[in-house]
């Protein structure tokens, strides 16, 4: 899969598919976002999470996730009681904001958007960049190949071993609930 | 025999309810077990079991939008997720109120069949004397008119038949039980365990009690250590209403089951002073009809029995059945809770787990037993929680981007301790339930009304709780991140109890020490609102304990002849 390009039937393909499993009426999936917004949220997710010795986000259609994740509200994005842009409004604020860095790559740009979201510290407020972000790890982590190659996904340990030396291979578990609950 | 449909009714068929039928049939009755949400079938619908999040449209995380919309309150339970949504009600279905002036209070419902019992947390503790004599002792609320002593048979039985993993401690106020073996603790814990009962001789660190099975039982697997309890377990290894207690009952030839059934009131009548059946309404057609029993169980979880009882309203009885006393719906509880503090434990990093244990640790109450060692609160409380390493959750809290961001969330994150208090809900009248004066619902019945503040006894005690556990975690060489003093909305420990409290007094309280209710000789509330105080420990065991001690006595009535 080529990740820096989505051809327009794919992306109705794929709109229609989560339209079709999230009871989104089909004709609002398929209008969500422009071809140009999906070549910039590829570049975006890619910069996030890149294809290294795993597929990297939008490999695993990130780009697409984030999209209806936005649209559904998910991480507060349509939260009335927080500031700044709702819904799909943040792949606008995105742009503007990528754009306003004065960087041409993309990957720069998104360097620049997350070192300004974090630069109150950790603690800091959910933004709408941190929001972006959190989203696109949910959609990677949590995709087959982010969940089964990135990490490793088990859903029957069968046993529970309290003291496991570390060795070679210390991939975290995406099968670990409490670590996501609670990390 | 006589003219009633059924030896006995049983409304509810949660944690308790599952109980009432599988004791009442083993002793020969006729059961009618009346369950308001859906047929659940254990195993075969169990439906995301094992769907990978990548299945799932939202990954997991759930569609918010449809959550803001329908499941305002119930999303709040940290259980509530896209693989279970649907073993919880819907907030738009099922309405209640929150009195002027109170704080919003979460209750946090699973209408089906097994109730709660499907999606509980599974923590089972023993109370001890501390607990019974703790109104006496201090004169909040009324006097429990049960000892341990009453009861430790009883926890006997239920542990006995559910499978609680645990170890044997000789701790005072957590009495030891009759346990599968423990899981064991991780290499973290083992760490924290030894500085806090090294530095502190009166505290101990143990594993927490679970009802999981590490032992098979008949029909029951072990724990696989998936720890995804809440979307139901076709291994049927943590105790629910559908693994356990409902497949005993039916093994009987006894059982009558009605799902989808909602009781509206129970009736009552005056010539002989005993409830005869119940007035139901099909939640789906909204037909009413009614059933008779010679004995009648309320098991509909503490709020849903004492607001059945609220609006159980005739001439003998104006203000809800058995409340000749007025004091039907006071008392409610729930504990206090917070996260008093996370620590990042530094040292193990060479250190990992496998499995995913379905239990965390539990440091029992210290304060306030033999020494009034807190005097600026009464009573106690306890702290669960557990070492672990973090997951890729902490990218979205962590700067960076790109391949190395990537490689930095493929490992474990850092080690940390979480302590989160459970603290003693003093019992008082002002925190009570009623019927809405203004709001039915769609089947027409009054809708309920809360009113619940968190006292003064409880923000001191969580203050402690904050202290302390900074305190021990830093012993352990933790940095804590993370400390909260301020209490959880009420409702959110998911304990609520009280509204039918037991006592010595028909004029102060509603149910005797069998808990059958003091007005009614036929009709015993043995869920949470037969709560006469709170203790600190997770209720559901001594619940169960209760219940299965009140069929014992309710059957032997009906031999003598009594009721």
């Amino acid at each position: 899969m080529e990740p820096t390009f989505v051809d327009r039937r794919r992306l109705m393909g794929a709109a229609l598919a989560w339209g079709a499993l999230s009871n989104l009426p089909v004709a609002q999936a398929a209008e969500l976002i422009t071809p140009s917004q999906s070549r910039l949220l590829v570049d975006v997710v890619d910069a996030v999470i890149p294809r290294t010795d795993t597929p990297g986000a939008s490999d695993v259609g990130v780009h697409r996730f984030l999209v209806m994740a936005l649209e559904h509200g998910l991480e507060g994005s349509r939260d009335p009681s927080l500031p700044g842009p709702k819904g799909r409004d943040h792949l606008d604020w995105l742009a503007a904001h990528l754009r306003q860095t004065g960087e041409k790559d993309i990957a720069r740009a998104v360097a620049i958007v997350d070192q300004a979201a974090f630069a109150a510290g950790p603690a800091s407020p959910p933004t709408p960049w941190t929001r972006i972000k959190s989203l696109i790890l949910l959609g990677y982590y949590m995709s087959e190949a982010g969940a089964t190659q990135e990490l490793r996904y088990e859903l029957v340990p069968g046993h529970w071993d309290p003291d496991v030396p570390v060795s070679g291979d210390n991939r975290a578990w995406s099968s670990d609930w409490t670590a996501l609950t609670f990390g | 025999m006589s003219n009633y449909e059924f030896d006995a009714i049983v409304v509810g068929s949660g944690i308790t309810g599952g109980w009432a039928a599988k004791e009442l049939t083993e002793a020969g009755l006729k059961v009618l077990l009346i369950e308001r949400g859906r047929q659940i079938t254990h195993g075969q619908d169990y439906a995301t079991e094992t769907t990978p999040p990548w299945e799932l449209p939202f990954h997991g995380a759930g569609d918010a939008a449809l959550y803001d919309e329908k499941y305002p309150v119930q999303r709040r339970n940290r259980a509530f997720d896209e693989w279970t949504q649907g073993h919880f009600i819907n907030d738009i279905d099922n309405p209640y109120s929150t009195a002027a002036g109170s704080e919003a209070f979460l209750w946090l419902r699973s209408y089906q069949l097994g109730g709660r019992s499907l999606t509980w947390g599974r923590q089972t503790y023993r109370w001890s004397d501390y607990d019974f004599e703790a109104n006496k002792r201090d004169g909040h609320g009324t006097d429990w008119p049960i000892r341990y002593a009453d009861l430790a048979p009883w926890y006997d039985h239920v542990e006995e038949f559910i499978g609680v993993s645990g170890s044997v401690e000789c701790i005072a106020a957590l009495p030891d039980g009759r346990f599968q073996p423990p899981m064991a603790l991780n290499i973290v814990e083992q760490h924290v365990k030894s500085a806090i009962e090294g530095n502190f001789p009166d505290r101990r660190l143990i594993i927490g009690r679970t009802a999981n099975l590490t032992q098979e039982k008949e029909g029951r697997a072990t724990c696989q250590n998936r720890n995804i309890c809440a979307r139901g377990c076709s291994y049927g290894a943590y105790f629910s209403t559908q693994s356990s207690t409902l497949p005993a009952a039916q093994a009987t030839g006894r059982l009558t089951l009605v799902t989808d059934t909602i009781v509206e009131a129970v009736e009552h009548d005056p010539a002989t002073g005993k409830a005869t059946g119940v007035l139901v309404v099909d939640a789906n057609t909204g037909a009413r009809r009614r059933h008779t029993a010679r004995l009648i169980f309320l098991n509909a979880g503490a709020f849903n029995s004492t607001h059945l009882l609220l609006r159980s309203r005739s001439a003998a009885f104006p203000n809800g059945l058995a409340n000749s006393s007025g004091v039907l719906g006071t008392h409610i509880m729930d504990h206090a809770n917070a996260v008093s503090a996370v620590a990042i434990i530094p040292g193990f990093d060479q250190h990992t787990t496998y499995g995913n244990r379905p239990t965390g640790i539990v440091i029992p109450r210290f304060r306030n037993l033999d020494r009034n060692d807190a005097p600026r609160f009464t009573r106690g409380y306890s702290y669960q929680g557990g070492a672990f390493q973090g997951g890729w959750t902490g990218g979205k809290r962590m700067p960076g981007v790109g391949a190395d961001f990537k490689a930095r969330l493929r490992t474990p994150q850092a080690w940390r301790m979480v302590l989160v208090t459970y603290a003693e809900s003093l019992p008082l009248a002002s925190n009570r339930l009623t019927l809405d004066p203004n709001r039915k619902d769609k089947h027409g019945m009054p809708v309920l009304q809360i009113a619940f503040q968190h006292g003064e006894n409880e923000r001191t005690a969580l203050a402690d709780a904050a202290a302390e556990a900074k305190a021990m975690l830093t012993a352990a060489g933790g940095q804590v991140v993370i400390s909260i003093t301020e209490p959880g909305l009420g409702g959110s420990s998911i304990h609520e109890m009280g509204g039918a409290r037991m006592g010595w007094d028909p004029k102060t309280s509603v149910l005797d020490r069998f808990s059958r209710a003091h007005d009614v000789p036929n009709l015993f509330v043995t869920d949470g609102a037969q709560m006469s105080s709170s203790a600190c420990q997770n209720p559901s065991l001594t619940y169960m304990a209760l219940t299965a001690r009140a069929c014992h006595h309710a059957v032997s009535l009906l031999k003598q002849g009594s009721i």
